[in-house]
């Protein structure tokens, strides 16, 4: 090994020192607000105020988030579209477009929600990797600011190429997975580099009161089980009683809201501490 | 042969027009042969053998065509089959097929536009091409001509070329001056004056009558006072002359209208490689937008036809949803789509045409005009761009919007639009309303309803209480409805499109329930029929809440 001039070696040494030094007592706040350089974070709400306190102001714009259905729902993805649609409604200027390789998407039922189908771009792809690049080829393209893509398999490479696509033009990617292979769900605990990721499951329905049996009014409950930068969370939503009946009748929807705990179910919520890293054996679909 | 006149000589008015006229005469056992050929099963048929085609009419098989050796035995189109065997035994015939030779001669026409893009059937054996300004490429008519039958003859096909200054003369020219088929730029008169009146496209009676009166070349006619020709032969005659020399004018109906806005590129030598193509394209797109820009037109299609060595053209292309006149956008279309070409045995010419033009929009508003949303003009652009990316590679109508139909059968409440200028759909209507608390439809609706088993209900008429959907048994928790839609009875009018009895959507009414089962899936079930004791009940599954 050759030996190297002292003077500039110990010039390097000191540089290194300081260097080191300065990481290990960590970046002065000045210096650096976190990575995404020369961007400030913007968010999505949800409108569920604890939600998006909860995850620091809504979901996180430029971003990946993951949400997958539980149960038997990951063939179908109703819940995850449902939670898509909602995120629509509530940022209707948000040019979105929804890719999928199942068209099942049905018109009446966003316009049931308060959505206009129309001002949604569809895409219908044929494979899974098709999926994957309509996704990215829409983020990159900075046409649309919100991305909507049914994937069924998403590994980490992949969710890290989708992020960068996310962050390139400040475009929100919401993958909703859907397993294309019938009773072959569950793959949803795949590491991702999504900044948030969503498990919702379907509630019983809360009846509307005492005196009106049937069908009530649908309740979900959702599952943030993986956060970046922040502890999991789990609410309970449902859909008012009477939709949204805004002075502007362009606002018009079925905007879900937080369901109040009933006692027993805050009890179960307790035992299933959410701090708890939380696993597909241990998640039960609560019974009716 | 005459070579052409250079254009320091040429005297001729700037609206001067040359013609080349293709005949084929034999091109229906032509053809045959080399169908023949192709096939290696079959043993070949020597070239000189006599082939004739074959076709009935009244009952009778008459040769339809023969080729060269059998019309010189005297085997011509007209004679009986019957005849024609007793007179020798083993001639070769087969059944005619005039309708894909007449395919194959518009396969030919399309191949032919390699030498012009103006090219016209012409009767059932040849081609009339317009070659004004075309045959300097060729270093003259001569080369043109010389070029197109070397690669016809190459291939078996007997064929005879002649150009002249008008349809009528380049006809002439092809099929009955064999010594001299080009004829000079305005020399059509001279030289047709010694052909045979046959050359003027007139039927077999009045050419007979005209030889009758010892009228047997064309130039027999040019002393005569056209009112006595036109009082004994009558109108078509005249207007005939008149055509071949012409005086009057003749339509000439491309089988292709040439599209307008093209650019092309010869290569010396054949190129093959992706990165060549690629290049090219380039080249191409970057002179054609700059074209439809000068015009202030956008490509709403564009196609890259790659002429092969071996006759064939190969192509890709691309549709554009809003109007362009960027190079990069359309270089970025096609370059996705260059591993489609097959290069065969190499590509001599590239052409970069735009079959649809529309004018450039310069703000290229409306794409989202009402909208409430405030985005730049610069967004819808790249929306369109996004569109196309997404449409060319995943196929066209495969990007799309929802727009409401007026139907309340709900697969059909819905249909895919155009992307782009939705404004021209029909809006959907707002249902959240006040009176109506809640409208409820599913957010998934499966393709077909699937037929639900081992259903339980109460009472025939009520919801179930359990199902079976795709082997899993659902117990309802909860169910509401049912609400009942009835088959729209005026599209039964159309046979056709309605449905057959037995499937499900063709049951007349319909009891929509939505239904939730113990973990809180909520469906869409419905009832098909109306109840009758003595058929069960049966049930579809037609959709999925959230």
């Amino acid at each position: 090994m050759k030996q190297a001039d002292p003077i500039s070696s110990r010039e390097r040494l000191t540089v290194l020192r300081q260097q080191l030094a300065g990481r290990l007592v960590g970046p002065s706040p000045q210096e650096q607000p976190a990575p995404p350089a020369g961007r400030s974070l913007r968010y999505l709400s949800l409108g569920l105020p604890p939600i998006d306190a909860h995850i620091g102001g809504g979901l996180v714009q430029g971003a990946l988030h993951e949400i997958a259905g539980a149960g038997a729902d990951a063939e179908l993805a109703l819940l995850p579209a449902f939670f898509a649609a909602q995120v629509m409604l509530q940022h209707r200027n948000q040019r979105a477009i929804w890719i999928a390789a199942t068209p099942d998407l049905y018109g009446p039922g966003l316009q049931a929600q308060g959505l206009d189908p129309t001002r949604l771009l569809l895409v219908e792809s044929r494979q899974e990797v098709e999926s994957l690049w309509a996704v990215e080829e829409a983020a990159r393209s900075g046409a649309v600011s919100l991305v909507i893509g049914e994937i069924d398999l998403l590994d980490l490479t992949a969710s890290r190429r989708l992020q960068l696509a996310a962050e390139e033009k400040n475009c929100t990617i919401l993958v909703l997975r859907r397993s294309r292979l019938l009773g072959k769900g569950g793959k949803h605990r795949q590491p991702s580099a999504a900044t948030t990721r969503w498990l919702i499951s379907s509630l019983p329905s809360r009846p509307i009161d005492d005196h009106r049996p049937g069908l009530g009014l649908p309740c979900w409950h959702l599952h943030l089980w993986r956060q970046r930068n922040g502890p999991p969370g789990g609410w309970d939503v449902t859909l008012p009683e009477q939709p949204a009946l805004q002075e502007q009748p362009a606002l018009q929807g079925q905007y879900w809201q937080l369901r109040a705990a009933e006692p027993q179910r805050r009890a179960a919520m307790a035992a299933n501490d959410d701090s708890k890293p939380f696993t597909s054996k241990q998640y039960r679909a609560p019974a009716g | 042969m005459t070579a052409s006149p250079s254009p320091a000589s040429n005297t001729a008015p700037l609206q001067a027009k040359r013609y080349l006229s293709l005949w084929l005469p034999h091109w229906s056992t032509d053809r045959w042969r080399q169908a023949q050929q192709g096939r290696a099963t079959k043993k070949p048929v020597p070239a000189e053998a006599p082939v004739v085609a074959i076709c009935t009419a009244a009952g009778r098989r008459l040769i339809s065509a023969a080729n060269e050796t059998a019309m010189r035995l005297g085997f011509i189109p007209g004679l009986s089959l019957a005849d024609a065997l007793a007179r020798r035994p083993g001639l070769i015939h087969f059944p005619a097929d005039p309708m894909n030779d007449a395919r194959a001669l518009q396969r030919l026409a399309a191949w032919a536009l390699r030498f012009s893009p103006l090219v016209m059937r012409d009767g059932q054996d040849g081609l009339l091409i317009d070659i004004t300004g075309c045959a300097h490429l060729w270093k003259g008519e001569a080369g043109l001509r010389q070029d197109m039958l070397d690669r016809l003859q190459q291939h078996g096909y007997s064929c005879r070329i002649g150009i002249a200054d008008t349809i009528g003369a380049a006809w002439a020219a092809a099929r009955f001056a064999e010594r001299s088929p080009i004829m000079p730029m305005g020399g059509h008169r001279k030289s047709l004056a010694p052909l045979p009146i046959d050359a003027l496209r007139i039927d077999l009676a009045t050419a007979e009558a005209l030889r009758r009166l010892g009228l047997r070349r064309i130039g027999d006619l040019y002393p005569l006072p056209r009112a006595a020709i036109a009082s004994r032969f009558g109108r078509p005659l005249l207007d005939r002359l008149d055509q071949s020399l012409g005086d009057l004018s003749e339509p000439f109906e491309a089988v292709f209208a040439p599209p307008p806005h093209r650019v092309s590129q010869i290569f010396a030598e054949p190129i093959g490689t992706a990165e060549d193509i690629r290049r090219s394209v380039d080249l191409l797109a970057e002179k054609l937008a700059a074209q439809l820009a000068e015009l202030g037109l956008g490509a709403r299609r564009v196609k890259l036809s790659c002429y092969r060595l071996d006759h064939q053209v190969s192509e890709i292309g691309i549709g554009l949803s809003l109007p362009s006149a960027k190079a990069a956008h359309l270089i970025d279309l096609l370059a996705r789509k260059i591993e489609q070409i097959d290069p065969g045995p190499g590509i001599e010419t590239t052409m970069l045409s735009a079959g649809k033009v529309e004018a450039l929009r310069q703000s290229q508003a409306g794409l989202d005009a009402q909208a409430p949303d405030n985005h730049a003009e610069g967004d819808d652009v790249a929306l369109a761009g996004l569109i196309d990316r997404l449409g060319n590679r995943l196929g066209v109508g495969k990007v799309y919007r929802l727009a409401p139909v007026e139907s309340h059968l709900p697969e059909r409440a819905a249909a895919r639009i155009s992307p782009v200028r939705r404004g021209q759909a029909a809006a959907w209507p707002r249902i959240v309303t006040a009176s109506t608390a809640c409208y409820w439809r599913p957010l998934r609706l499966l393709d077909h309803p699937e037929p639900v088993e081992d259903v339980i209900a109460l009472v025939p008429d009520d919801p179930p209480l359990q199902f079976r959907w795709r082997h899993v048994l659902h117990r309802v928790r909860a169910s509401a409805g049912p609400e009942r839609i009835v088959w729209e009875w005026w599209r039964e009018i159309d046979p056709q499109s309605a449905p057959p009895r037995t499937s499900p959507s063709a049951q007349p009414v319909r009891d929509y329930y939505r239904v939730e089962n113990e973990t809180g899936q909520r469906f869409w079930l419905y009832r098909a029929g109306l109840y009758r004791p003595e058929q069960p009940a049966r049930w579809f599954l037609h959709g999925l809440f959230a």
